[in-house]
């Protein structure tokens, strides 16, 4: 098998969302959209035949009045650096992990729309294409060219803004460096953000601010219990939220004792 | 060669290993992956040149910079912020990334000027429409009656809303109204209490204890600086040096991310800061002594109107003791007494008024409770506080000509009554929506509409609709095919945002002044013109005197005329690239170094004008900040209205301070057993534009369903009436019913449903239209006792089970 680099090897892009900055506004769904010529049905509400590669999920603590808080959960992929179960189950190598920058991609015509990858992601990030593509009336003039639209009968899934890479690093090549200036290459999600809640870098660089932040205390990342090693770190004060990262099963035994590792 | 079976079989086989070894299954499984998928029908959108231009978007007013990504310097593609904008630095909301969606929106655009004519639209040539226009103008100002003429306008603070303030005026209407929203309310506080004029402006970044009272400072409240201050508060290393205190009846984004959340009674909102201000008063905390000499109306004394009065305090200290304001709020009296407390004893203590995004205008009485409690604890005209915000110093208008016909038709009193039967407000789209909706004859001839759509957005829709229909002819100058763009008898439509030259001038809170300035970055799309060149043609047309009050030959030449004060006055700074991060901003040196400078960068701001950096006195009768208002009483005498017959709920000098007014709400409680609240959300939009087909994405499966609504009521509620998760029901008020499904939530008040605002369009196109229920529909608005101001926080409802 492939050696993988774990995060603490080489270049990882990574995310750190601080979810007690994160003010559930939509900037950051609205600006992935955008960047990334997300197919926009007449109706949004169905959430199974919605493309979302940025979902932002809003929840309650379940408190009775006046105690209930509201908790919001921004959710691009994980870029699982291990085992990552989309990369391990397509057939058509549609989809990779990239060794060099640890993001995971989609070559869309690659794709032979078995929707292996959907079963297996345990963050329900990919997403089938159940229809062609359609936008409103006249606003393909809008679309970017940096990223193709996708045909009816593929799956497509979160890049990091993949093609925001390659753009740094021809701009860094042209400035005669193999290395990419942390600000030279942002998410379209991050860029928008009027809290700068989320945080994106090189995990493992130590000048980026992604590398301290994610050590910190109170970071966790989603179901870290698959062993996934996902990319996208959450940080937050509020332990309701940090509770809800992982599926625990009520009585489940040694429940509190996992719990608290996980906080600690 | 004979070919036997095992032959034939091992001829097979071998080939069929032979091919699987080969690369051509796995080319052409490629193959026809990539050839089924290369459809004609799948755009494929053409590259080019990467360039970046700078403006300004317009859909919240804010004036926030976003930088126009496009394609061969034809094509827009994507919206960022300017990281440069003290504004926004960067930071985008949800509508303002949508910019460029609605600018191409061809199902959504008005592609040329149209005419409703034999029951449809024709579309017209640009002489004709202007020449119908102006026709009919010049018919109804011939008849000696120029204030048959009505405006609706929905810009935010700028140029363009003075330019048809100064039309009207110099036409001789005074029927300029704007949408109403808690701007206004400010205005009438600054007026009365301040003296001041410009906005107001309240210094979050520097506030150390924040009282909320109300505010959706999360979900869109004042400007995208807000959120810029709630980011700062919560950065890492700033965490417990800024308190935020939320004071709101429901669970709200800004509730849940506030330190703590204070569930109050819906509409007790200024009894709960008297309370604090009882606390305070009491104890003798806060900052009194720096009042000394620079308040009026604290203690006892004399008004101008020769009254003598025994003041704030001793009010406050009789009426608002907290057992008294326990039994309005429902909030303990030790909860009262511990926040007056810490809020006193903090450094830099700051309370906000108003609700949700600001939209709603607020009672003039609770805004006058909620700066009083700012007064007592020292946080007016202070670094950290509150206080005026002076306009940037734009060239000033030239004094406007008027001829008698215009000064007849401005004798008479404005047909919403503001200025005459409410004296502190200035504009009442409600009230002028009943009166017409009433008259057996419309009142007014022409309604023209300007950015905005009250059609669907009025704070009764039902009432304008109403009115509108008796209006003989309206005219919109949207961009949009909105609800009252579809009910218009000539259509006229603006360039979008990416087209026109747009500015703006300090939004709501910003602490200091600024202004903004977008340049067009593309061609027009559609045959359209910009709105400020017809009415500039217009004036023209019209001749005398209203000609001669606009000398200016187009809208930017205009504009140059107001920016050049800026650049005479060398106040300010303008921010280019690097600025904030160096914390050093350059001037400019000429008028025209300005203007290159701000079409290119978007923003001029004067950081020495910050609240607090410079001594601001009271322009006030008593030159005093006043908790005793000379205004109200000056004003009230004006108007020959008597305190005694106004529907303020209290006699004597209380009527001219800070008291709770309680909440009227219509219906009977018995019928309509439950509350409604609008509720406010970042991510649904209501204004100019409804949200984007891309916002779309964001809402929850807890908001809409389908084309169907979810309101939220609480567990405790449903029980009772038997209802479970996603039971469709119908809503019901004294004014309106829709079918809506229920979610139970419990952050929402037993006794309150929660309704979210911004749906139920029955205009733009398939990804908003039909799309669950207005809340303005069902809305029944109250007047604010003495402003008059529209108030439709609450409206009793029931809800039955289809």
């Amino acid at each position: 098998m492939e050696k993988r680099h774990g995060i603490g090897e080489g270049v990882k892009y990574g995310m750190v969302i601080d979810l007690d900055k994160c003010i559930g506004c939509g900037a950051c769904v609205t600006a992935c959209v955008a960047e990334n010529n997300n197919t926009i049905l007449e109706d949004e509400t169905n959430k199974l035949k919605s493309i979302t590669w940025l979902r932002l999920y809003k929840f309650d603590n379940k408190k009775p009045y006046p105690e209930t808080e509201i908790g919001y959960l921004p959710r691009p992929c994980m870029q699982c650096d291990s085992h990552t179960p989309c990369v391990s189950v397509c057939p058509a190598t549609a989809t990779d992990y990239d060794p060099d920058t640890g993001i995971v991609s989609q070559i869309y015509t690659r794709c032979i729309g078995c929707r292996y990858c959907v079963a297996a992601c345990p963050y329900h990030v990919r997403y089938f294409n159940w229809f062609d593509a359609v936008w409103p009336e006249g606003t393909e003039a809008c679309l970017n060219p940096d990223v193709s639209p996708r045909m009816r009968g593929c799956v497509e899934q979160c890049t990091f803004c993949h093609h925001r890479l390659m753009a740094a690093k021809n701009k860094a090549a042209m400035n005669g460096s193999r290395e990419v200036a942390e600000m030279d290459y942002q998410p379209a999600c991050v860029e928008a953000c009027p809290t700068r809640a989320i945080v994106f870098g090189d995990l493992n660089n130590s000048k980026h601010r992604v590398y301290e932040l994610k050590q910190s205390p109170r970071a966790f990342r989603l179901l870290e219990r698959l062993g996934t090693q996902p990319k996208v770190y959450y940080t937050t004060t509020h332990e309701w939220i940090r509770g809800m990262s992982d599926n625990w099963i009520d009585k489940e035994k040694g429940k509190e004792k996992e719990k608290a590792k996980a906080h600690s | 060669m004979k070919l036997d079976r095992r032959g034939f079989v091992k001829f097979l086989v071998g080939g069929v290993v032979g091919t699987m070894l080969s690369p051509i299954p796995w080319k052409l499984t490629d193959d026809i992956a990539i050839w089924t998928q290369n459809w004609p029908w799948v755009p494929n959108p053409p590259n080019g040149a990467n360039s970046f231009k700078n403006t300004i978007s317009p859909f919240r007013g804010d004036g926030i910079g976003v930088s126009v990504r496009l394609i061969d310097q034809k094509r827009a593609v994507t919206l960022s912020g300017v990281p440069d904008n003290p504004i926004n630095q960067g930071g985008m909301s949800c509508i303002d990334l949508s910019g460029v969606q609605y600018h191409y929106n061809q199902a959504v655009r008005v592609k040329s000027p149209m005419v409703f004519r034999d029951g449809a639209f024709h579309a017209i040539s640009w002489e004709e429409a202007t020449g119908l226009f102006i026709g009919k103008l010049k018919e109804i100002r011939d008849q000696g009656t120029p204030e048959k003429v009505a405006l609706v306008d929905g810009s935010g603070p700028g140029t363009m809303k003075d330019l048809l303030g100064r039309f009207m005026a110099c036409y001789g209407s005074p029927n300029y109204m704007s949408m109403p929203n808690a701007s206004d309310t400010e205005a009438q506080i600054l007026k009365l209490m301040y003296g001041a004029g410009g906005t107001m402006g309240y210094d979050l970044e520097n506030a150390d204890f924040i009282i909320s009272f109300g505010c959706g400072l999360l979900e869109g409240w004042g400007s995208q600086r807000t959120l810029l201050a709630y980011k700062d508060w919560r950065q890492e290393g700033n965490r417990g040096k800024t308190t935020l205190i939320q004071v709101a009846a429901n669970a709200s984004t800004t509730s849940s991310k506030a330190d703590q959340w204070v569930a109050i009674a819906p509409g007790a909102e200024g009894a709960f800061a008297l309370g604090l201000a009882h606390v305070i008063l009491k104890e003798n905390l806060g900052n009194l002594g720096a009042l000394t000499g620079r308040a009026f109306g604290l203690g006892s004394g004399v008004d101008s109107q020769a009254m003598s009065f025994s003041g704030f305090r001793d009010l406050v200290l009789e009426e608002y003791g907290p057992d008294k304001v326990t039994q309005v709020t429902g909030v303990s009296p030790e909860k009262i007494q511990d926040l007056a407390r810490r809020f006193a004893k903090a450094k830099s203590p700051l309370a906000l008024p108003g609700r949700g995004k600001g939209t709603m205008p607020g009672g003039l009485y609770e805004f006058m409770a909620v700066h009083s409690l700012n007064a007592l604890v020292g946080a007016v005209n202070r670094s950290g506080g509150v206080g005026p915000v002076m306009s940037p110093p734009l060239t000033s208008w030239p004094e406007p000509a008027l001829d008698s016909v215009a000064e007849k038709g401005l004798r008479n009193a404005r047909i919403d009554g503001a200025g005459s039967r409410y004296p502190f407000s200035s504009s009442l789209l409600h009230q002028f929506a009943d009166v017409v909706a009433e008259a057996p004859k419309s009142p007014v001839e022409m309604l023209v509409v300007y950015k905005s759509n009250p059609a669907h957005n009025a704070p009764s829709s039902k009432e304008f609709n109403r009115a509108r229909s008796k209006v003989p002819f309206v005219v919109s100058f949207s961009s949009f095919w909105d609800e009252t763009t579809k009910n218009a008898n000539l259509v006229m439509p603006n360039h979008s945002f990416l087209e026109r030259w747009e500015d703006g001038t300090t939004p709501a809170g910003v602490p200091f002044p600024t202004y903004v300035l977008g340049a067009p970055v593309l061609p027009p799309l559609f045959d359209t013109r910009p709105t400020a060149d017809v009415i500039l043609e217009t004036t023209k047309a019209l001749g005398g005197s209203i000609a001669t009050s606009f000398p200016w030959k187009s809208y930017e030449d205009l504009l140059k005329f107001r920016v050049a004060g800026i650049a005479a006055s060398q106040q300010g700074v303008v921010s280019v690239p690097g600025s904030l991060a160096e914390q050093q901003p350059r001037g400019f040196s000429s008028a025209g170094d300005l203007w290159s400078s701000l079409t290119e960068n978007g923003c001029w701001y004067d950081p020495s004008q910050r609240i607090g950096k410079t001594a601001t006195g009271f322009n006030t009768p008593s030159g005093k900040f006043e908790f005793y208002c000379n205004g109200i009483s000056e004003g009230l005498r004006q108007a020959g209205l008597d305190p005694k017959r106004l529907n303020v709920s209290v006699q004597g000098e209380a009527v001219c301070m800070a008291h709770f007014e309680p909440a009227e709400v219509e219906g009977d409680p018995q019928r309509y057993p439950l509350l409604m609240a609008p509720e406010e959300l970042a991510y649904v939009f209501e204004g100019e534009v409804p949200s984007s087909p891309y916002m779309t994405k964001i809402w929850p499966d807890t908001l809409l369903k389908g084309n169907t609504l979810v309101i939220h009521i609480n567990p405790e509620d449903a029980h009772n009436q038997h209802l479970y998760e996603g039971d469709p029901v119908m809503i019901e008020s004294l004014k309106g019913s829709a079918e809506v499904r229920v979610h139970l939530f419990n952050g929402v008040r037993p006794g309150t449903v929660s309704m979210a605002e911004g749906f139920g369009h029955t205009g733009f196109d398939g990804y908003i239209r039909d799309k669950g229920a207005n809340t303005r529909d069902m809305t029944t608005v109250a007047s604010d006792a003495l402003s008059g101001m529209p108030l439709w926080w609450g409206t009793r409802v029931k809800l039955t089970k289809v």
